[in-house]
């Protein structure tokens, strides 16, 4: 009588264990980041003021280094996003990249070189396991690759991850700032703005991207606008490396925010 | 002999022979109008071939002529993701004299602590180049500054925003210049001789000092 109980109990489990097996939740694909692509529509967006407040903002030391996928390489913009990371550390870290200094002694940072960046981007592309399993790389790829590397030149480095569904720990993210840190942005399709000012109104220029893309945040600015009534709109953007040539830096807005990840880094 | 004149001769002769003679006679005229047609057509073919052939060459020639000619006489647009960047080895000034331009660029080059120079070459025609980047370090002053040309037919979106912004003007040299300052970045644009040229200078000293620096392109 218990054999059977145990045989059917057995049994069961088998079968629930096949299902798991077939569902579609072990067959989920990890979400893949890949080189940005703008969507060639782009759309405008003028806010007109009496007054505007922007002297809320922080910036890291001389910004970001800002590269361009070298050639050979497709879909890369965690290779490219983890060398700029790489190269802002190597002012403070030199052995980050041998051999080469990322910065001037003014503190601003060099131009993407012929032969450093590539490598560095290279061994990047190569550890974060870019276009193995699918287009591009998933988040664990990215965060593993880049550890290898920052790893293999003799530092630790950190990831503290500021993201929790559709919020983001925006005090965080600006202490992170202040005290010099960058931020690896892992977003689904959004937008990246540029803005031009004038007396009383800003033209925002909207660059649609169209799949998930990893970026670099170096710094943050609250644009706060005031009419007759008061204060009636407030913008929080991000100032990330774009992986483009034009525009190369660019904000990314964060309220709302299309982040699935956003990872303050941390290095020693 | 005239053909008339044959046939005189042959009528005076007696019926056997009239007709022996008329034979042999169309037999040898017939001969030699085909003979000279035949002549007459390898003339025509000749001269046609030879017609043809200075055309084939013509149109060899021509060919590549075209293709190289970037003396643009149509307007054409180029989204971001048109365009794939190729790493130059070497500066603007180097590049305009290979192609036999008049580009003007920022003559920094005796004192750069570094410089880069990117095309961008259509993504499906890589001889078509739709624009120059350079990045130049002045190494007495530090400053950093972006240099973009491109021709004024082609509309690259990506400049769309440059255009719109810069929204302040200046006279140079008898050039109208437009620029704004926006958040560290101070830009310039202008137009001379087929070329539009934007001058992004960054975290500058003043406002205005990219003006300085189109002053100096300006020729």
């Amino acid at each position: 009588m218990y054999l059977k109980k145990l045989i059917i109990v057995l049994s069961l489990n088998v079968c629930i264990l096949l299902f798991c097996a077939w569902t579609p939740y072990n067959n989920y694909e990890e979400k893949r980041y890949t080189e940005i692509h703008i969507l060639s529509t782009q759309a405008s967006e003028t806010v007109n003021f009496t007054f505007k407040d922007d002297s809320v903002q922080a910036y890291t030391e001389h910004g970001c280094p800002n590269y361009l996928c070298v050639s050979g390489l497709s879909n890369a913009c965690g290779a490219v996003s983890g060398s700029e990371i790489v190269a802002f550390y190597d002012k403070y870290y030199p052995n980050l990249i041998p051999d080469w200094n990322s910065a001037y002694a003014s503190g601003k940072y060099r131009l993407q070189d012929s032969v450093y960046v590539p490598s560095v981007m290279r061994e990047l592309y190569t550890l974060m396991r870019t276009n193995v399993d699918d287009d591009g790389v998933s988040e664990k790829d990215y965060l593993n690759g880049l550890k290898s590397y920052v790893n293999k030149q003799g530092y630790n480095i950190e990831y503290e991850n500021v993201v929790s569904g559709r919020s983001v720990d925006y005090e965080s993210c600006k202490t992170a700032f202040t005290n010099n840190k960058v931020i690896a942005l892992l977003s689904d399709p959004d937008e990246l703005y540029e803005i031009s000012p004038e007396d009383t109104k800003d033209n925002i220029r909207a660059y649609s991207f169209s799949d998930p893309h990893i970026m670099v945040a170096y710094g943050y600015v609250e644009i706060k606008y005031y009419n007759s009534t008061g204060l009636f709109r407030t913008d929080i953007y991000f100032e990330v490396t774009s992986g483009l040539n034009v525009p190369k830096k660019a904000f990314y807005k964060i309220n709302p925010h299309n982040l699935t990840a956003a990872y303050i880094i941390n290095i020693n | 002999m005239k053909k008339s004149n044959i046939h005189q001769l042959i009528e005076q002769q007696d019926k056997d022979k009239k007709d022996e003679m008329f034979a042999k006679f169309e037999k040898e005229h017939n001969l030699e109008s085909k003979a000279r047609v035949v002549r007459y057509n390898k003339k025509r073919i000749w001269a046609a071939s030879i017609a043809a052939a200075a055309i084939v060459i013509c149109v060899i020639i021509a060919i590549p002529l075209l293709l190289n000619n970037t003396n643009r006489t149509h307007k054409r647009y180029f989204s971001i993701d048109d365009c794939v960047a190729v790493d130059l080895d070497y500066s603007v000034k180097e590049y305009a004299k290979e192609v036999n331009k008049d580009f003007l660029y920022i003559d920094w080059y005796d004192i750069a602590e570094e410089f880069q120079t990117w095309l961008f070459v259509n993504r499906y025609n890589s001889e078509d180049v739709i624009y120059i980047n350079e990045t130049i370090v002045n190494g007495e002053t530090g400053d950093i500054v972006d240099l973009y040309i491109i021709d004024e037919l082609t509309t690259m979106e990506a400049f769309s925003f440059y255009e719109d912004s810069c929204n302040r003007t200046a006279t140079i040299d008898d050039v109208p210049v437009n620029w704004y300052y926006r958040n560290r970045l101070s830009t310039a644009m202008f137009k001379y001789k087929g070329y539009k040229y934007f001058v992004v200078l960054q975290e500058p000293m003043e406002e205005e000092s990219v003006l300085k620096i189109v002053a100096d392109m300006i020729p």
